[in-house]
């Protein structure tokens, strides 16, 4: 006869969900910090900057697509840079416009 | 789908579209408003406005609708978007295409405010003395609105302003180094950068952009070097970059809190790219 019957089946059932839920819920704290980070802006940087170091946080949040404060090779290229010709600073990626059922 | 490309108002103008022969028509649509707007072609509509002695100008049915919205840029801008600028961006030096613009000794002379109103009774410009027009991105924005309206093209892009009629459009908007800055989705809309990193020279000991703040007469200083935003039409999309542009700190807070503004892009004068929560960016 075995030890386990349909009511510790269950039991072992409903331990091993109860189980999940909270690893689940301890991954879910652990992604979180992640995905805030996006929406939350990073630290000062030092007052010798002589620029703003950040802009004015908007009401709804500021979405930080790349920081990188520290980049004098960037801060350089304020100067004039053969750089993106003026279609390309606004370029659309040449699969963008792809015809679609309710496209133009 | 098909692509094509011409040249027009200083830049490269691409088209998307099903319809056959669609660059050509948007070509044609494009040297229609460049021939009355453009402020380096001495037999255009706006040359003639603006070498005019007169106070009051009658204006044809196109350049009145060009004014009219850049009439209501000025109103959605606070007056940061003002095409009476004219004067101090030649001022400053660029008073020719910029392939031409030299760096010069100093300013030629002082500026006065922008001062214009538009009169709906006789149709008619008046503007105080003084008072120079410089449609430039307006006027490349609405060609590319109409030309997206009118049915031409089902996507127009012209350096740096794009309007599109297909949901599917995406964009890459590229840092001053050409490295990607953000993959954005635009839709149905329309989407314009505005930069200070190209189009510069140098004034004296000082270097400028063509980018002039009506507040104060001179080239904008600003900790932004590119601002991108996305909005309904490529004239809002256009005016509210270059406002969020001369706002610097605080451009991204209001095009925030701006209702006929989707979401904008800035890139950061140290290489960071900051934007509103809004954008709707794609990997």
């Amino acid at each position: 006869m075995s030890r386990f019957g349909d009511a510790r089946w269950q039991r072992v059932a409903a331990w091993s969900g109860a189980a999940l839920a909270w690893g689940s819920t301890i991954a879910a704290v652990v992604l979180e910090p992640a995905r805030v980070a996006l929406t939350t802006p990073p630290p000062q940087v030092g007052a010798a900057t002589t620029q703003a170091p950040l802009p004015a946080q908007p009401a709804s949040g500021l979405l930080v697509i790349r920081y990188q404060p520290d980049a004098p090779e960037v801060i350089q290229t304020v100067a004039p840079s053969p750089a993106p010709t003026a279609a390309a600073l606004a370029a659309p990626s040449p699969a963008a416009p792809q015809p679609k059922s309710s496209g133009s | 789908m098909t692509q094509g490309s011409f040249e027009a108002m200083g830049t490269t103008v691409e088209t998307w579209s099903e319809i056959p022969d669609s660059t050509s028509a948007v070509a044609r649509w494009f040297e229609q408003v460049e021939s009355r707007c453009s402020r380096f072609r001495p037999d255009s509509e706006l040359s003639a406005i603006n070498h005019s002695s007169s106070t009051d100008i009658s204006l044809s049915r196109l350049m009145w609708e060009v004014l009219s919205v850049a009439d209501k840029a000025r109103m959605l801008t606070e007056g940061l978007v003002d095409i009476g600028v004219g004067s101090a961006v030649a001022g400053w030096g660029y008073d020719r295409t910029f392939g031409e613009v030299t760096d010069i000794a100093s300013p030629g002379g002082q500026f006065a405010a922008p001062g214009w109103t538009l009169h709906t009774e006789d149709r008619t410009l008046r503007r105080s003395p003084g008072t120079s027009l410089d449609l430039g991105g307006i006027a490349k924005g609405w060609a590319c609105d109409r030309a997206v309206e009118k049915g031409l093209a089902g996507t127009v892009s012209a350096g740096g302003d794009l309007r599109s009629a297909d949901p599917g459009t995406v964009t890459t908007v590229l840092d001053n180094r050409g490295a990607t800055a953000a993959r954005v989705h635009v839709g149905v809309g329309a989407l314009a950068t505005s930069s200070i990193t190209r189009r510069r020279w140098r004034v004296g000991d000082r270097e400028v952009s063509h980018l002039v703040d009506p507040r104060t007469m001179a080239p904008v200083e600003t900790p932004v070097l590119s601002a991108t935003v996305v909005a309904p039409t490529a004239v809002e999309a256009e005016i509210g970059a270059k406002a969020v542009l001369i706002k610097g700190v605080d451009g991204l807070a209001w095009a925030d809190k701006t209702e006929w503004i989707r979401s904008a892009l800035v890139l950061w004068h140290d290489g960071s790219v900051f934007a509103t929560t809004g954008l709707e960016l794609v990997a």
